[in-house]
């Protein structure tokens, strides 16, 4: 959800700063779309179809990341992109060396759902969508998990990684910015 | 007795007292036509386009991303 917003928030800062100096937006031009929809299936399989069970989705998510992060590479020039495949292969890498999913401390955790809901979930176990409840004495790479929490004051809580922090940034800069506008407001 | 020509709708009078590249008016209503379909069909591949890249960095960071909200609960 919060990627969605950055993502939102950059098409919108673009289309605006587009607007007011009186140019078409221009969308980032992208290579191998294609890679994307074949790198989702895995995921759409594992997470959204009840057909998989937990070894078989651990093995199905860091295929689709692994694809996911070719296409960020090949299209490693775009403004932003960069920024973006370092959060991805950040989260690759604590996802694959955690038995194929995001770890969550039972601390961080606690934070989302109820103590009632908590105490039913073992050590091991999947946790939402992607993630799994691992002590972090259990975890590796243990700063890359998913540990970070919006203020307590927000209604919204969700956790997230360093990787996610750094995709957000990076998609947000591939949509909001326009080559053909410098920062002085004239065409280039 | 003098006779005052009548202008009917299709009559090409105007368009060969008027020259083309001046005015307008003077542009024939079929280029007219052709060229709002022109116009509307780029409008349209752009905005396609556009949905296909958004739509593709969409299932990119859902796809990269892993951020965990418990299923929406809050509290």
């Amino acid at each position: 959800m919060i990627l969605l917003a950055a993502l939102a928030a950059g098409l919108l800062t673009g289309l605006v700063w587009a607007r007011w100096h009186k140019q078409p937006y221009r969308a980032p031009e992208l290579n191998h779309l294609w890679l994307v929809f074949v790198a989702f299936l895995p995921q759409f399989t594992a997470f959204y179809l009840p057909v998989s069970g937990q070894s078989i989705s651990g093995f199905l998510l860091p295929l689709s990341q692994a694809l996911l992060l070719a296409f960020a590479w090949f299209n490693r020039r775009l403004p932003g992109m960069m920024i973006l495949l370092i959060g991805t292969a950040l989260n690759f890498t604590v996802i694959a060396a955690n038995r194929g999913f995001m770890p969550i401390s039972p601390q961080t955790a606690g934070h989302l759902v109820s103590q009632t809901v908590l105490e039913n979930i073992q050590p091991g176990d999947r946790f939402g969508t992607k993630d799994i409840l691992l002590l972090p004495e259990d975890t590796r790479f243990e700063w890359l998990a998913d540990r970070f929490l919006p203020p307590a004051w927000s209604a919204y809580q969700v956790a997230f990684s360093l990787g996610d922090v750094l995709i957000a940034f990076g998609i947000f800069r591939l949509l909001a910015y326009q080559k053909n506008i410098s920062l002085q407001g004239n065409k280039k | 007795m003098f006779l005052k020509p009548v202008l009917k709708p299709g009559d090409e009078y105007l368009w060969r007292i008027v020259p083309a590249n001046k005015t307008s008016k003077g542009i024939p209503m079929k280029n007219k036509l052709n060229l709002a379909i022109l116009s509307l069909s780029k409008i349209n591949r752009q905005h396609v386009q556009l949905f296909f890249v958004v739509l593709t960095l969409a299932m990119l960071v859902t796809g990269v991303g892993a951020p965990e909200d418990g299923g929406g609960s809050t509290h």
